[in-house]
């Protein structure tokens, strides 16, 4: 009785602290990534999430930016902060006997960004809206964010970047980041450092006094709706349809993703891309886009492919090679979400249920959901 | 380049520190603005600061709006009182307590900014 309370207690202090996972390897450089479960999904507002990872590595308490950022490229480092829709990565790649300094860096983004007001004006915005200028260059990003709206419509529905459509005000990203900055919100991943190493460093650094908080991380899987969204715009057409994933039939997804992006399926010529994102492990969404600057192909080739999922397709030739993309990207993550092989024994069949769909583009030429 | 805010300011510290140096200077720069009478037409201290140089103007586009406003509010008024040979009637003079520096957080921020942008663009590097 007595052991079981100490132990539970145990189990219960280690889920109370940030987690560090590192990889060892032989190489000159090392990668350090903090990611925070702050992505654009648990932002109370639209874009917040954006605002916050492009005021990391601004001025800090201790260092203005420019001083980080000096210092950084004489020795031969690079620092970003990038997000998306489960996450905001703050990452640093140095050489290996640079790792106190870049942790002490990331630390001080985490533990005392000074958001100066001016800095919001003059450099956080206009970085934040290059973003969104970017993405929206890239009708495939387009249709992504389109497609997550109308599958999880808020949620991991939420879009991604600030548009500016909702004001954000300095105090908003100031409250967000004490919201999300916590000890227990945050994952620490090495690659190219030593674990034992780098939980010394990190014990004695700022990260190890970050205020305690809760932990954001989702794990249920958010509801999901069946949707449509179409959007006019000059340029490439692209039709795409998305569709949710729930735990246990994520091996079935890996093997139809490896088999649609495979020769062996006969119309994956006219695939443009096929994205499997999973969140959490526990939860994704399965997206598939046709792309081509003809509408009237785009259109011909997005029925014709969902025509040919319909009818069911069998997709275990692809197993194997499921299990080794699956593998390989295990092995190239530093911090793979399953050690376990991909278990695709029971993947047989596919057949093409409910689905979101998104046309982008030439949309008066491009098919409507309830034609396919 | 003239003396930097950041030196006047230190100055300025350095005086109201020690009791003796204050006790002479003091009363001295209560003359100066008397004497100065931009109080009366309704101007403060830190609306007279040059602003054509970066980095005032740097420090002007940082201010908030209300005190941006206020600010060019109290130019243009200064502007038509001279314009009109009048000083301001006696009740809008600037009071003391309302002469603060607001300008001069932003200007001491951006001049250490420019400080530092130029020792780390003449850094020498030696190796160890």
């Amino acid at each position: 009785m007595f052991s079981q309370t100490v132990k539970s207690q145990l189990i219960k202090q280690s889920i109370r602290r940030y987690t560090i996972n590192s990889l060892d390897n032989v190489g000159q450089t090392s990668t350090l990534a903090v990611k925070v479960h702050a992505g654009s999904r648990y932002a109370d507002k639209d874009g917040l999430a954006h605002l916050l990872s492009r005021f990391n590595f601004q001025t800090t308490n201790d260092k203005s930016a420019l001083r980080l950022v000096r210092e950084s490229e004489l020795l031969g480092g690079k620092l970003e902060s990038t997000i998306d829709r489960e996450f905001i990565t703050l990452k640093a790649t140095f050489l290996k006997e640079n790792l106190p300094y870049y942790l002490n860096a990331i630390a001080n983004v985490l533990y005392k960004t000074s958001f100066k007001p001016h800095e919001l004006v003059e450099s956080v915005a206009p970085a934040a809206g290059y973003d969104l200028a970017v993405a929206q260059q890239n009708p495939i990003k387009i249709a992504e964010d389109a497609l997550y709206n109308a599958t999880y419509r808020t949620d991991l529905g939420k879009p991604l970047l600030f548009d500016g459509v909702e004001e954000i005000t300095l105090d908003d990203i100031k409250t967000y980041a004490n919201k999300v900055y916590t000890q227990e919100n945050i994952e620490i991943e090495g690659s190219g450092i030593n674990e034992n190493d780098l939980k010394r460093l990190v014990a004695d650094s700022l990260i190890n006094t970050l205020p305690k908080g809760t932990s954001l991380k989702v794990s249920k899987e958010p509801k999901s709706f069946v949707g449509e969204t179409r959007i006019r715009s000059q340029g490439t057409s692209v039709a795409a349809i998305s569709i949710p994933v729930v735990k246990t039939s994520i091996p079935e997804y890996e093997v139809l993703k490896a088999y649609l992006t495979s020769p062996i399926y006969p119309l994956s010529d006219v695939i443009d891309t096929v994205s499997f994102d999973k969140f959490n492990g526990s939860h994704g969404l399965f997206s598939l886009y046709v792309k081509g600057s003809d509408a009237t192909v785009v259109a011909k080739n997005i029925k014709e492919i969902i025509a040919n999922l319909k009818k069911g397709q069998d997709i275990s030739v692809a197993k194997e090679l499921a299990q080794v993309e699956f593998a390989l990207a295990n092995e190239q993550s530093i911090l793979p979400e399953t050690q376990e092989p991909l278990k695709v024994e029971t993947v047989k069949n596919f057949k093409l249920g409910k689905f979101s769909y998104v046309a982008i583009g030439d949309v008066s030429k491009l098919p409507f959901l309830d034609e396919f | 380049m003239p003396q930097s805010f950041t030196s006047i300011a230190k100055v300025g510290e350095y005086i109201l520190k020690s009791p003796a140096l204050a006790k002479i200077c003091v009363p001295v720069a209560k003359q100066y603005v008397n004497l100065a009478g931009y109080r009366k037409l309704g101007l403060t201290y830190n609306d007279l600061i040059a602003e054509e140089n970066p980095v005032v103007q740097t420090a002007l586009s940082r201010l908030p709006e209300d005190e941006a406003y206020a600010r060019n509010y109290r130019i243009i008024r200064a502007h038509q009182s001279e314009l009109t040979h009048h000083l301001l009637p006696k009740n809008e003079w600037v009071k003391a307590q309302d002469d603060v520096p607001y300008l001069l957080p932003y200007i001491l921020e951006a001049e250490a900014e420019a400080l530092e942008k130029a020792e780390l663009d003449n850094l020498e590097i030696i190796k160890k």
